[in-house]
């Protein structure tokens, strides 16, 4: 082929497995909490140590009861069920009274991670359940997102207000960068899709692109989400404070590479500009 | 490899498709395509490029050209198209009949500087049957003195982005985000407005007019040349290759743009000394970047 197109195959870079495959290599990765770019991870926050929250999620979805032991060890447990989960978490924070918390579900099958927004000012929360395996392919993974409230203390929640789908990133970029050997651009193209190019690392000027979902939690707080479903299958989470322009994140899933990871990470963020089509889009 | 949407064919069912193809100039994004332009009829040419080859061309009307690797040797017809994109520059595709897989060339000439860049482009390469791969060979125009600068890769369009208006209900905002790849955002179809992505190259013909062409590599392998008029906004251009729906296709098109803004171009990798380099092309002595 002419050397003067670079493509990124994505799909013929990822191996096809089944459930079962995928189940082994979730056990044969116990650090899949250890990724590589946390250069810029803020400290790992330790506010939640000793509390109790139960996360609640709308229409009657999902509640989950947490007791956070310390700053990595918490229980959870499914209102109406009487099991205890116990599992490692981490927490980051990104805004005065904005986390994210992410734990695994120990020995889940499929293997299912938990990603929380927790918002302390306005006791709301967005989670990201994501489990390993779609119709697709057992290795993409499927995502669940609840908004809901934070019951806590008996503090009054709100009754309407939640995170929300937004369009307010539609048309603007961000660079990202990871450690100073690892960069890389989001362009917000879409309000359901996302491309990102390498500026510095492997694949330098290489572009891969995802559907992607946008959610405002509050007037400078944001958070997306999107899922490789042209190659490995992951999923990517990003809290961004766009103050201090600092992100925090996960990603979870297979890479290219064959190892299971959740992992959290930060990063640096700039502005890199914006195209006028946030109102272009119908949908 | 995970599942595609898009079968691999084997070469002879490629075959079979091209030769199925008989509409295959007929594209439905002719509505802002400009009337073709017919000043190549009557017209001979001698195209001579930086890898050694020549071509000579006798245009015999508006739609058919006559061409040969030699001044000696036999001259095969086909059917052409051509279209201006500016004052000076001439842009016209072809496809060689006979070849296997299916070959076409698309051409821009400038007529003012005697300089001319051609896409040689081929349907397959050794990664899929069905993929577009060409060769961007820059040369000139005989007649004179050999100009001493080429057309030329470029840069220069890196974070800037136009919708393009094919149809009053179709238009696509093109993304050139870096050297080496491009996005592009349906705003029209079935992919409810999804960015997709393909690798490409940009090349440099003037001050404001440049070749933009991408090979769909994540999707069903066409290729796409767009030869861009940034005074006017107007583009003209062509798709070839096996398009998503298994049928062959070199047709022209044209649409009218939209300049939706700059993102910032941090240019790190040149920065940094870490940029792949574009690799080595037997290109004149200087180029217009």
């Amino acid at each position: 082929m002419n050397q003067l197109l670079r493509p990124y195959r994505p799909h013929r870079m990822t191996i096809e497995m089944t459930e079962q495959e995928v189940a082994e290599l979730v056990k044969a990765c116990p650090n899949y909490h250890i990724g590589d770019l946390v250069g810029r991870r803020p400290a790992f926050s330790t506010r939640f140590a000793g509390s109790e929250l139960v996360l609640r999620a709308d229409g009657g979805g999902t509640a989950i009861r947490h007791r956070f032991i310390d700053g990595h060890k918490l229980v959870w447990q499914e209102e109406g069920s009487p099991e205890e989960h116990e599992e490692y978490y981490e927490a980051l924070q990104i805004d005065k009274a904005i986390y994210l918390v992410a734990y695994l579900r120990k020995d889940s099958r499929p293997a299912t991670s938990v990603t929380c927004v927790l918002d302390l000012e306005m006791n709301l929360t967005t989670m990201i359940i994501s489990a390993m395996g779609t119709p697709q392919s057992a290795r993409y993974v499927n995502q669940r997102v609840y908004h809901g409230v934070i019951e806590r203390d008996g503090i009054p929640v709100p009754m309407a207000w939640r995170h929300h789908l937004t369009r307010d990133l539609v048309g603007k970029s961000m660079g990202w960068s990871y450690r100073d050997d690892m960069t890389s651009q989001h362009i917000f193209g879409t309000p359901y899709s996302i491309a990102w190019v390498i500026l510095q690392g492997p694949g330098t000027g290489l572009l891969g692109h995802a559907p992607c979902k946008y959610y405002k939690i509050n007037d400078h707080v944001y958070l997306y989400s999107w899922i490789e479903t042209l190659g490995s299958g992951q999923q990517g989470v990003v809290l961004v404070n766009t103050r201090i322009m600092h992100d925090v994140g996960t990603f979870y899933g297979i890479h290219h590479g064959q190892q299971f990871e959740f992992y959290t990470y930060g990063a640096r963020g700039f502005n890199l500009g914006s195209y006028d089509t946030k109102d272009r889009f119908k949908w | 490899m995970a599942k595609s949407i898009y079968p691999e064919f084997t070469a002879e069912e490629i075959d079979a498709i091209v030769k199925e193809s008989t509409e295959y100039n007929t594209g439905g994004l002719a509505a802002m395509r400009p009337p073709f332009y017919e000043g190549l009829a009557g017209k001979s040419l001698t195209l001579r490029y930086d890898n050694g080859v020549t071509l000579y061309y006798e245009f015999e009307d508006a739609h058919t050209l006559r061409w040969k690797n030699s001044e000696a040797g036999s001259s095969h017809a086909e059917y052409y198209e051509a279209l201006t994109a500016d004052d000076n520059v001439i842009f016209f595709v072809h496809t060689v009949a006979g070849t296997s897989p299916r070959q076409a060339r698309m051409t821009v000439l400038e007529t003012d500087t005697r300089l001319v860049t051609t896409f040689f482009a081929k349907i397959g390469n050794e990664i899929s049957t069905r993929e577009v791969d060409r060769d961007i060979v820059f040369g000139y125009i005989e007649g004179g003195e050999a100009p001493e600068v080429r057309h030329s890769l470029t840069t220069e369009l890196v974070g800037r982005s136009i919708v393009w208006t094919y149809s009053p209900s179709f238009s696509i905002q093109h993304i050139y985000a870096s050297k080496w790849y491009s996005a592009f955002v349906d705003f029209n179809t079935f992919y409810g407005g999804m960015l997709l992505s393909s690798p490409c190259n940009y090349v440099k013909i003037n001050d404001h007019v440049y070749i933009y062409s991408w090979v769909e590599t994540e999707g069903a392998g066409i290729q796409g040349f767009a030869l861009m008029n940034l005074f006017d906004m107007h583009d003209v251009g062509c798709f070839f290759g096996i398009n998503g729906s298994g049928r062959f296709e070199c047709y022209t098109f044209g649409a009218i743009g939209e300049y939706v803004g700059q993102l910032t171009n941090l240019d790190i990798p040149n920065d940094q000394g870490i940029d792949y380099p574009w690799p080595p092309m037997p290109i004149g002595e200087g180029s217009r970047e």
